[in-house]
């Protein structure tokens, strides 16, 4: 059997308050393998968004080992855990987080910028627009952000979390401000990416519908997993 | 300089807030290029007027003693006559006395009109002898000077200050002119090279524009009296010499010649009506003036940057406050803590170096207004510009490391989180 992209064993995170520690995540073991679409539910506050930063090297555990591509991650430093990140980690965001003073290019070229991604060849500018046609946005250059609807900033964010050719992708809530149709559309992205790339798609949302689409299930509830 | 450029681009994404940042370091550099350049004219008029006044003199001038200014100030209308200041004998007994003295060069004033062409000018007159041009470093521009034989034979020649030639002969050479002062007939023999303010006051500040006749022709002509007339009143005076420049041989001797110049007079003199000066003594009091000229204004400068600084600091808190966000966005696409500082360090050095070059043309600008209006030639010290500039990086180094660290610490995931 193959070994598993990422593994986490006995990991907690525990935000220290005034008011007493908050335990966001409590004794998580979880694996997720190579090319394997899973998406996290739960209620709000089960710890679904601490669980994907955490998988996603933005955040540490407070205790507990995690695993990425058979690397400690835990004992990492900041500039071993940002250059990992950056070259196997895609982010996608509910809020898209693009930047509004730039073009749909540079937003997605910026995904370049700490990864030091070289595009193996290709000029990034080019591998940019590629990614930008295989979204769906080709008649879309130039333009910024604000200019684009909730679905087509989406597409932007998959086409930058796209361009340093990412094992695994991150996604938080990527729907949850998308109509149906774009909602349906994106998905059908990342189910792509999955199926026809190889690429570990892991995404939190809170449309069970839309989660039982995807290969693999975790439900976690009080910062727990209940199944998986 | 990628990362400048980046930070440039940046900066450039939000230009009036960028713009604003950058007054305060416009106004701090533009503050100290200015203030620089007024030293440095301060500092340059000092050493032109030491220079003019000669490096190896030492100026011993008759000054008028307590009782006259006060019969003066009261404005009796009774007539009086009064005797004071530096007498040949002094001269004499100095150029005995005082072996390092190379020269002695004598200056009377005479308040005598000074006629040409049927038109009085306003020309001072003074009795001088044939080393007055080399002690004084003033050349002669066309002619020549008085000669040793014109003070032996107290001949009616004269000499003319450039601007007192042009103003009496303003068409047609001088040489050879006759001019009539205080009635009596002189012939130009010169005019004098221009030479600009000795920096003194009295009738001797103007070099250039005084009639230059020989010392001795001066006494044989007038007389040792000089009379001035008022309503009803008259006010007679025996001055021999205004002014004396004692040359020395050495000006390692300059000291000393002063000091013992200055014992000799006071044995000589019954009342404070004589006063010694070394323009070298006079250099130093002003360099100390100006040392402390120079500390005020490099402390308005500080503070000037430092408000500056602080308003850098302020606007890239806010900045970082705002981009919160994309800080989150940077550190998700593999930016590490020190990148994000590296970034916004960066862009407050860039703010701040655009700043500073802006405000050393500012400065420049203001520094030339300023010269136009106090009508004084504007020199700039060389270093100031990359001082200033230096200083203003500086500035954005410093005051921009602070909203940069705390931009660098943020929590990614908060920074990431919409509320």
């Amino acid at each position: 059997m193959n070994e598993p992209v990422i593994r986490l064993q006995e990991v907690r995170k525990t935000y220290p308050m005034q008011a007493g520690d908050v335990h966001a995540l409590k004794s998580i073991d979880i694996e997720f393998a190579e090319g394997e679409f899973t998406s996290i539910v739960g209620t709000s506050g089960s710890g679904k968004s601490t669980l994907l930063y955490l998988l996603g090297l933005l955040t540490q555990p407070s205790s507990g080992l995690y695993w990425f591509r058979g690397r400690q991650t835990d004992v990492m430093d900041d500039l071993e855990r940002s250059r990992m990140r950056g070259r196997e980690i895609g982010f996608v965001f509910q809020s898209f987080h693009l930047v509004p003073q730039l073009d749909i290019q540079a937003n997605v070229m910026l995904a370049a910028r700490y990864s030091g991604a070289t595009g193996n060849g290709v000029p990034l500018e080019t591998k940019a627009k590629e990614l930008i046609e295989r979204v769906g946005l080709s008649h879309r250059f130039g333009h910024r952000p604000v200019e684009l609807s909730n679905g087509e900033m989406q597409r932007v964010a998959i086409a930058r979390a796209l361009l340093t050719s990412p094992s695994v992708i991150l996604a938080d809530e990527p729907t949850g401000n998308l109509d149906e149709e774009n909602g349906a559309h994106i998905f059908e992205l990342l189910q792509s990416l999955s199926a026809d790339e190889g690429k570990t798609v892991i995404m939190v949302t809170h449309d069970l519908q839309l989660a039982d689409k995807t290969q693999r299930v975790v439900r976690l509830k009080n910062g727990e997993v209940i199944s998986s | 300089m990628k990362l400048f450029f980046e930070s440039w681009q940046n900066l450039m994404l939000h230009k009036t807030r960028s713009g604003l940042a950058a007054l305060g370091i416009i106004f701090g550099v533009a503050s100290v290029i200015c203030m620089l350049s007024i030293s440095e004219v301060a500092r340059q008029d000092v050493i032109g007027r030491m220079e003019r006044m000669g490096l190896k003199n030492v100026i011993v001038d008759s000054i008028k003693p307590d009782r006259l200014r006060r019969r003066e100030r009261q404005g009796s209308d009774e007539s009086w006559s009064a005797r004071y200041g530096i007498t040949r004998t002094d001269l004499e007994v100095l150029a005995d006395n005082v072996p390092a003295i190379e020269s002695i060069v004598p200056m009377r004033v005479m308040f005598k009109d000074v006629v040409a062409n049927l038109r009085v000018s306003d020309i001072t007159v003074v009795g001088t002898t044939a080393a007055y041009s080399s002690v004084m470093e003033h050349a002669v521009d066309s002619g020549r000077f008085l000669s040793n034989v014109d003070e032996a034979s107290a001949s009616a020649v004269c000499v003319l200050g450039y601007d007192a030639a042009r103003e009496i002969f303003p068409l047609v050479s001088p040489i050879n002119e006759v001019v009539k002062v205080g009635g009596i007939h002189f012939t130009v023999i010169g005019v004098m090279e221009k030479k600009g303010s000795t920096g003194t006051t009295g009738a001797l500040a103007d070099p250039d524009n005084i009639a230059y006749v020989p010392f001795a022709t001066s006494f044989a002509r007038y007389g040792k009296m000089q009379v001035r007339r008022g309503q009803g009143t008259s006010e007679v005076t025996e001055l021999e010499v205004n002014r004396a420049v004692l040359r020395v041989k050495n000006g390692d001797l300059l000291l000393p010649v002063a000091q013992i110049a200055e014992n000799l007079l006071e044995k000589r003199h019954h009342q404070e009506d004589v006063s010694v000066t070394v323009p070298l003594e006079l250099l130093a009091e002003q360099r100390q003036a100006e040392r402390i000229f120079r500390w005020v204004m490099a402390s308005l400068a500080a503070i000037s940057l430092l408000v500056g600084g602080v308003g850098i600091m302020n606007i890239m808190l806010a900045n970082m406050a705002e981009r919160r966000q994309e800080i989150g966005l940077r550190r998700a696409l593999g930016a590490t803590q020190n990148e994000i500082t590296s970034l916004f360090v960066s862009e407050s050095t860039v703010l701040c170096a655009v700043g500073g070059l802006l405000g050393m043309a500012v400065g420049a600008a203001l520094a030339q207004g300023i010269g136009f209006l106090a009508q004084w030639e504007v020199v700039y010290q060389p270093l100031s510009f990359p001082f200033a500039f230096g200083v203003s990086v500086l500035t954005g180094l410093l005051f921009g490391t602070l909203p940069a660290v705390k931009a660098a610490r943020l929590d990614p995931v908060l920074a990431l989180r919409v509320e």
